[in-house]
């Protein structure tokens, strides 16, 4: 070692095996594999809750949205660990020298500059909103959006560039004492017969297999303990699930009647309105009507997810109870006053289901004023920012 | 140096018999080209066959650079949409700042802190702790590392939104303590395997010798001889 106290390491004072295009590769074919998986999913739940004229999102099976919100939660907490690991085995790259070699080489440090700051971003804020903290001035889901497209973007960039050397590592055993090297991006190197073997100092690290097993098992514990949020049976074994599983009525309450300022004093009718036509309903009556009881999962945007039994009148046979046209999207008011998800459209696939209910009983008994007594929405299939509460209007679309 | 214990560099060339190395013992058929054949023609054996006819190649060189070139094309385009859906966010300025601010911290926490971090821990283990401690003292830290990092939001909560029953009333302290107890008993229980093992004159690594085993599965010696490992690992005198 040089005399005197240097304040930055060297690229080459780092000698641990681990640091290998062969183990970044690895790690990096899981870590794709999770991104993919979390913006595909991320993807789909953007549009459902803001669809385009062509997507259409089915109602069957009814937990499909649970799934893909826990794939969505579960593969950004595997993603931690994994991005962690990733970093690690090319943290020396950082202290390469020179800085900037080219043009060329400035771009490839953008582009993997870009990748890490939006990766992390998008990993810290999605598990910050899952826990429900918001430690910042911006609107997270569209910000959380728009990052995700600069993530999956930064990593086609990041793929392309680095393609001959991720082909070539991954297809070098890890074992083998070959070494890419670290200043070309286009062949693995193979340390001369008889060459010196590495400085003593790496000999006590991790060996890249260890490395590797280290970082899966360091990712399965990471899922294990969080996975309880989105997979029931998986809840006891999830010591650091955020959520408590129950609330009133047996069921997490995402917005109380008091946050939405719901004023229990102002007698309730329901309106339905269509083009041309409409009809009030007392509580009454409605209670009157055919009514049906299922078995379907809350699914929230944040992760969680919980089944539970509900019973209420059929949104389609409620339409035709009053004479509303059948076959129409309908768009579902709330008594909560602001609130940017005090309203939601049921899609037609959605107002046409004969589980899609206008709900006055959860678990057996009258809702609880917390799950938005007297009546809300609970369809199959659908994100549960979508399930609108205390229920006043439904209007037919034409 | 080869000191005892040690589970690195499976590969690397030793003085014969001297080596403890599970993979030089019993090679294995996908590693025996890494372990048997001269380094020279390695070299060769694990080029992809890309390297092969020359014609093949400048084909598949061909294909390559348009697949790479469709892949930065692609990911641009994916990246400008990011950007452009960004553009509506940034107003007013205070959002633009927080966002910068988010993005910006990420990579600076890592690189100055984590990693550094990282690097401390990692080295003050590999060079204090006796060799079949290292794996499993590694392996703890790390998953310890990681479930407190992921357990920050839920026990902090900072700037929660308004209380919700049953979603944001869970903060399970209990349970991460739990968790870390859990990983130490692990940990201490797979180091003092490891160590007893070393005393009663076995030679390999856990990692190792739990590698052989499965390629005696794999080769159809079926479970004796792992049954054995396993009695000998019990308590019984080894053979």
């Amino acid at each position: 070692m040089s005399t005197g106290v240097r304040l930055l390491p060297k690229e080459s004072d780092f000698t641990a095996p681990a640091h290998d295009a062969r183990v970044t590769s690895r790690v990096g074919l899981w870590l794709g594999v999770a991104f993919t998986v979390c913006f595909v999913t991320g993807l789909l739940s953007h549009a459902i809750q803001h669809p385009p004229g062509w997507f259409a999102w089915p109602t069957r099976p009814v937990g499909l949205y649970r799934v893909n919100q826990g794939l969505h939660v579960i593969s950004g907490v595997a993603a931690v660990p994994l991005l962690l690991a990733k970093l690690w085995t090319v943290y020396p790259k950082l202290f390469a020298r020179p800085t900037l070699r080219s043009v060329a080489h400035a771009l490839d440090r953008l582009s993997v500059l870009v990748l890490i700051a939006a990766a992390l971003f998008e990993l810290a804020t999605g598990l910050l909103n899952a826990t429900q903290s918001y430690p910042w001035r911006f609107f997270f889901p569209p910000v959380h959006y728009a990052v995700g497209w600069l993530a999956i973007g930064a990593l086609a960039v990041h793929l392309g560039l680095k393609l001959p050397i991720i082909r070539d590592s991954l297809a070098a055993p890890v074992s083998a004492d070959v070494r890419p090297s670290t200043h070309s991006h286009s062949r693995l190197v193979h340390n001369a017969p008889g060459a010196e073997p590495r400085p003593a100092g790496h000999t006590n690290a991790l060996s890249r297999r260890a490395f590797l097993g280290v970082t899966g098992v360091t990712t399965g514990a990471a899922v294990l303990a969080t996975a309880g949020v989105a997979v029931p049976w998986l809840r006891r074994v999830s010591v650091l699930d955020w959520t408590s599983g129950t609330g009133p009525q047996g069921l997490p309450v995402n917005r109380t009647a008091a946050a939405a300022d719901i004023d229990a004093a102002v007698p309730w009718t329901l309106t339905i309105a269509w083009p041309g036509g409409g009809r009030v309903l007392t509580l009454d009556e409605l209670s009157a009507l055919p009514q049906r009881t299922a078995e379907l999962p809350i699914a929230c945007v944040e992760g969680w997810s919980a089944s539970a039994t509900w019973t209420g009148v059929p949104v389609r046979d409620l339409l035709a109870h009053a004479g509303a046209p059948a076959g129409h999207a309908v768009h579902v008011e709330s008594a909560e006053r602001g609130g940017i998800y005090s309203t939601s459209t049921l899609p037609a696939a959605h107002a046409a289901d004969p589980l899609t209910l206008l709900a006055l009983r959860l678990n057996g008994e009258v809702l609880n004023p917390d799950h938005g007594y007297p009546a809300r929405i609970i369809a199959p299939s659908r994100p549960g920012v979508l399930q609108t509460k205390w229920v006043r209007r439904l209007e037919v679309l034409p | 140096v080869t000191r005892r214990g040690d589970v690195n560099a499976p590969g690397q060339d030793r003085p014969p018999g001297g080596d403890r190395s599970a993979s030089t013992k019993t090679p294995r058929p996908d590693r025996t080209a890494s372990t048997d054949t001269p380094r020279r023609d390695r070299s060769a054996s694990d080029r992809p066959a890309s390297a092969g006819t020359p014609g093949r190649g400048r084909a598949a060189n061909a294909n390559t650079l348009l697949v790479r070139t469709a892949l930065v094309a692609l990911g641009v385009l994916l990246a400008a949409r990011g950007l452009w859906l960004l553009k509506a966010e940034l107003r007013p300025f205070s959002n633009a700042l927080s966002i910068a601010k988010w993005l910006v911290a990420g990579p600076l926490l890592h690189d100055l802190v984590v990693a550094p971090a990282v690097a401390i821990t990692a080295l003050l283990v590999t060079s204090k702790a006796p060799p079949h401690w290292r794996v499993p003292v590694l392996t703890g830290l790390a998953a310890s590392g990681v479930l407190a990092l992921i357990a920050v939001p839920v026990l902090l909560r900072p700037s929660a939104g308004p209380p919700n029953p049953g979603l944001t009333d869970h903060r399970n302290v209990l349970g991460l303590v739990i968790t870390l107890a859990v990983i130490c008993v692990i940990v201490g229980a797979a180091g003092i395997a490891a160590k007893g093992h070393d005393r009663a004159g076995g030679r390999d690594g856990f990692l190792a010798q739990l590698r052989r085993d499965r390629g005696q599965l794999h080769r159809g010696r079926g479970g004796r001889a792992v049954a054995g490992r396993l009695r000998a690992r019990l308590g019984g005198p080894r053979r």
